[in-house]
């Protein structure tokens, strides 16, 4: 039985109307759930505290410009 | 006649010395293909015109003289997100379908072409390589050749499933969270992942662009070296390709492990692995005389943070046709990828800002050893249609999870050559992975188990 995260579920409702994705009805329960899964990646993430000077570290360069 | 089971160096020295033609490899390649292709579905095409015209191109090169490149009339194939020309990249989509012939082969494909290989197909994957187990809706599961019962693993299950079923000695992947090391893993092979940003992707369909690696698949470490070999060499065109030269890594092959540092990795690999992933890496360690256990720092939130940069990546990539045709992508991702256009921005970022810390504790380590060992997969190959699996003593979701102990290793883009062990009826693969730029020492580990009998990658028993 699965049981929605309210706020997950919020969050995947205004996201999608607030960047213009439709989102299937027949759909939406497994993208909820997909989302609960990458909220709780993402608590263990933002839970680590990582020093001040550490950046981002997306690729990026200029070297072939 | 070349023994059709023969390796890629082996087939290339029978057609240098003029022990057999191009053409007739070319011929029994393609027989084997389309004859073992109905038991494991593993090709979603033949480029037969194409070989016949390739392998025709070698003989008549050699009727001339001409010096033969090193892969002279090796067939090989490659998964079908990489750009054959006149065809349409379909990276197991069919999105895809309606898209435009490929003007010019990706870059690797041209390699490939350059060295004297023979492209022989295009093979299946999971869509848009998102997956481990290439379980396509649209074009069918691959089969394990070496149990067809269950997956040949994922996303690149297509390349490795016709490399040991032995339709063909080598193949292309790629690797963006395990693809190319999972797949290894259950069909038995060599298979290597580089450095992030080792080997180009023009051409390559891709998927999570801070993440995608492509790499080949062989059933032996100097295949699989000499491969590589080829592959080298920065490209213009690719963003995160590097300007480094090519460093062969074939001529140092047999140089041994003296003075290597090895090391096994303990903690969260430990108790993600199952007994017979964790009996693997023991006999590679062995084998190895490696018997120091180190600590990866904070490995779950590598692998939870490249699962969310994963997800954000692809939604990104594929935001265009998930706002318009949803319905048209794989069902077993469609969701996934919805999910991942809604991911708050705070999240990424503070993934991203994560792996730059995680990339310097990583280097840290790689101060004290050379080699880590982890194995490749939790498990050997399960069953097709397996929906759930234990982690951690937890029954979770089979399909996402398969990646666990490739995914911390990739975020950061470490060189990894997968091993084959057979220790039990099914085989299962041992990462051996270096720092940065080192893959010439996990290649030398990879030649040195094979040659100790630890790891062998044999073709699969009763294919017709």
């Amino acid at each position: 039985m699965n049981t929605e995260n309210p706020a997950i579920a919020a969050l995947v409702d205004a996201q999608a109307l607030a960047i213009g994705l439709p989102l299937d009805a027949a759909h939406r329960p497994g993208v909820v759930q997909n989302l609960e899964r990458l909220a709780e990646m993402a608590q263990a993430v933002m839970d680590f505290p990582l020093p001040h000077e550490v950046e981002p570290a997306a690729v990026f360069s200029h070297d072939k410009s | 006649m070349t023994n059709p089971d023969a390796g890629a160096l082996a087939t290339a020295a029978d057609v240098k010395s003029g022990a057999a033609s191009a053409l007739e490899i070319t011929q029994a390649a393609l027989e084997r293909s389309e004859s073992r292709n109905r038991e494991i579905n593993a090709y979603t095409s033949l480029t037969r015109a194409r070989a016949l015209a390739e392998a025709a191109a070698i003989d008549a090169r050699r009727a001339r003289g001409d010096t033969l490149p090193p892969l002279a009339g090796v067939p090989y194939a490659v998964k079908n997100l990489y750009d054959i020309q006149g065809e349409v990249t379909l990276a197991g989509s069919i999105i895809n379908k309606t898209n435009p012939p490929a003007a010019q082969d990706a870059l690797l494909v041209a390699r490939m072409r350059a060295a004297g290989a023979i492209l022989i197909g295009a093979t299946n994957m999971d869509e848009y390589a998102y997956g481990f187990t290439t379980e396509n809706t649209h074009y069918g599961a691959t089969r394990n050749p070496h149990d067809r019962r269950r997956t040949a693993g994922g996303s690149s299950g297509g390349s490795a499933a016709v490399v040991a079923a032995g339709c063909v000695p080598l193949s292309l992947g790629s690797d963006t969270n395990g693809s190319i090391r999972v797949p290894a893993s259950f069909c038995g092979l060599f298979g290597l992942k580089p450095t992030f940003g080792r080997l180009p992707r023009s051409g390559s369909f891709l998927f999570s662009a801070s993440l995608d690696h492509p790499g080949p698949f062989a059933r032996s470490a100097a295949d699989l070296a000499a491969c590589y070999d080829v592959l080298q060499g920065p490209d213009p065109n690719d963003f995160a390709c590097s300007n480094r030269a090519a460093e062969a890594t074939l001529p140092h092959l047999s140089q041994g492990i003296a003075g290597l540092r090895i090391a096994m990795a303990g903690g969260y690999f430990e108790q993600i692995a199952h007994p017979e992933a964790l009996a693997a890496r023991d006999l590679v360690a062995r084998a190895l005389g490696a018997d120091k256990t180190v600590i990866v720092p904070e490995a779950a939130r590598a692998r939870s943070s490249a699962y969310l940069i994963t997800a954000a990546e692809a939604a990104a990539q594929h935001f265009a046709n998930l706002k318009t045709r949803a319905a048209d992508f794989e069902p077993l991702n469609r969701d996934r990828l919805l999910a991942g256009a809604l991911i708050p921005a705070l999240w990424i970022l503070q993934a991203q800002r994560f792996r730059a810390w995680y990339r310097s504790r990583m280097l840290e380590l790689f101060r004290d050893i050379d080699i880590l060992l982890a194995p490749a997969t939790p498990f050997a190959a399960p069953l097709l249609g397996t929906e759930t699996g234990i982690v951690n003593g937890k029954s979770v979701p089979l399909r996402p999870n398969i990646g666990l102990l490739t995914q911390p290793i990739s975020f950061i883009g470490l060189p990894v050559v997968a091993v084959p062990v057979w220790n039990a009826q099914l085989p299962i693969g041992v990462q051996v992975i270096a720092a940065p730029w080192k893959e010439g020492l996990a290649l030398r580990v990879a030649a040195w188990l094979e040659k100790e009998g630890a790891c062998r990658s044999p073709v699969a028993k009763d294919m017709n």
